[in-house]
């Protein structure tokens, strides 16, 4: 019963942020600069990590499409199989979980740290809201580049993908990129990058949410790092899906 | 002036139990406890930072305990707070630091900002640190930092939470000055809490001994002295 009643009080509580957040939305001007650096904080560090993944999600898709296909379907699937699944699917998905493990749980971190060295009470003292100063600029950049993340991770997927099929002889590259345009829908790729930016906002916030929250000195930030991380990955599924029945559905 | 009434504030257990002062203007009073005596509780009620269970803070006739966000807002600009570990803003060098409040609630030019800034480091005796962030600075310099923030937009009361705690007797005593000359040269209303007596001494024009959740005693510093409690004795041992 108590496990329940603690999950309803964070829901709570995480709904409650993400409400403060969206009235303190009036004043974005004043964080303007602040987003920028947060985009490239949350966007432009975390590009290797995202090349990386998505460079080895595209030869996977591509290899293991090719295997489930090659004997009923004719290989020219191939390239809009792993296209389309990347752009609606994976692109997406997997830019939100890697960010989410690595900017998530460094906000969680950084908000927990300012707790309970009373930085954040000392912004209060001063008239200045923790959400406004805060999680806007982390919320905001991270609902701008989640998205930008995914194209890259979208082109680089694809092109690997594409590169592996060529060389390892299951279809050439003409055959992949005519199978990918033919059957390119720009919703794939559109209600993909909605679900990025829904992606962002979760991610950021939860480790804006959970920073706040954090009590009792390192041990307490270390537990709001992680339970930052697993409830963006946890949200971030449960979003997944629910987006993909209201776009793609 | 403050007044505070009947405040009464529990975590777990009672820490503050409807405890009741005036806090007149101009004055540097010094609310000397123990550890754990509920001293710090009180003040960041009285700023507004805990809720307390039962009770009422005004600042100025502005209800801090049940005011409009609005209002409180109005009465924080009238507050400074140096909070005991400083806390200064690491992604933040010192002249941002101290710039922070300035910028947010105040239309000044960048040339206001920084004359602000400068005069504010020069008050607190520290100059040519503006670029540095705050993992460049020692204790005491941090300390001298948080002051400078705190008097920087000019606030009518500022707060200092265990001011000398955690510095060597020499810094501790060069903050100890700083402050009592700073007061005398802002005219300001300051409020500390401290267990150490050597800086009340030197500074307190009244004292609020806080013991149990109950402001014990109230009143100079030399009728703290006479007092013929065993516990009192034990904060004349001075430790510098």
């Amino acid at each position: 019963m108590r496990i329940f009643v603690s999950i309803f009080e964070e829901a709570g509580g995480f709904i409650s942020s993400f409400w403060k957040t969206l009235i303190y939305l009036k004043e974005i001007g004043k964080t303007r600069k602040d987003i920028v650096f947060q985009i490239n904080q949350i966007g432009v560090n975390s590009l290797p990590l995202v090349i990386f993944t998505s460079a080895f999600l595209g030869m996977v898709a591509a290899v293991q499409t090719a295997y489930q296909i090659r004997d009923y379907v004719p290989l020219i699937y191939l390239g809009a199989g792993v296209a389309k699944g990347v752009m609606i699917e994976l692109g997406p998905v997997i830019t939100g979980l890697v960010v989410a493990g690595r900017v998530g749980s460094g906000i969680a971190a950084e908000i927990g740290t300012m707790k309970v060295t009373e930085q954040i009470d000392a912004l209060e003292v001063m008239g200045i809201s923790p959400y406004r100063f805060l999680f806007i600029p982390r919320v905001v950049a991270a609902m701008i580049a989640l998205p930008m993340l995914t194209i890259i991770a979208d082109i680089v997927a694809i092109f690997c993908g594409m590169i592996i099929s060529h060389f390892t002889g299951i279809a050439n590259y003409i055959l992949f990129t005519r199978g990918a345009r033919l059957f390119f829908l720009p919703k794939d790729l559109f209600g993909g990058l909605i679900k990025a930016s829904a992606f962002g906002i979760i991610l950021s916030l939860s480790g804006c949410f959970y920073g706040m929250e954090t009590k009792r000195g390192a041990q307490g930030v270390g537990l709001s790092t992680t339970k930052a991380v697993v409830t963006a990955s946890l949200l971030i599924l449960l979003f997944d899906y629910l987006l993909g029945v209201i776009i793609f559905g | 002036m403050i007044r505070v009434r009947d405040l009464e504030v529990n975590f777990d257990f009672p820490v503050l139990k409807g405890v009741s002062l005036d806090i007149e203007d101009e004055e540097f009073l010094v609310i000397l406890g123990k550890s754990g005596s509920g001293k710090t509780v009180f003040i960041k009620t009285v700023v507004g930072l805990i809720r307390p269970n039962r009770g009422e803070v005004s600042i100025d006739d502005i209800s801090v305990t049940n005011g409009e966000p609005k209002e409180l807002l109005k009465a924080r600009k009238n507050i400074g707070f140096v909070f005991q570990g400083a806390a200064l803003f690491d992604s933040l060098t010192v002249f941002e630091n101290i710039a922070l409040p300035l910028r947010e609630h105040f239309s000044l030019t960048k040339k206001e900002i920084k004359d602000k800034v400068k005069k504010s480091l020069e008050l607190v005796e520290l100059e040519g640190v503006e670029k540095l962030y705050p993992a460049q600075l020692s204790g005491g310099m941090k300390k001298r930092v948080a002051i400078a923030r705190a008097i920087a937009y000019e606030p009518k009361y500022i707060f200092f939470d265990e001011p000398t705690t955690g510095l060597d007797p020499e810094t501790a005593l060069k903050i100890t000055k700083l402050l009592k000359d700073l007061w005398k040269k802002i005219k300001g209303t300051f409020i500390a809490v401290t267990h150490d007596f050597g800086f009340t001494e030197e500074v307190a024009t009244r004292i609020a001994w806080l013991k149990g959740g109950r402001f014990e005693f109230v009143g100079k510093v030399n009728e703290f002295k006479k007092l013929d409690v065993k516990e009192i004795q034990a904060y004349f041992v001075k430790t510098f």
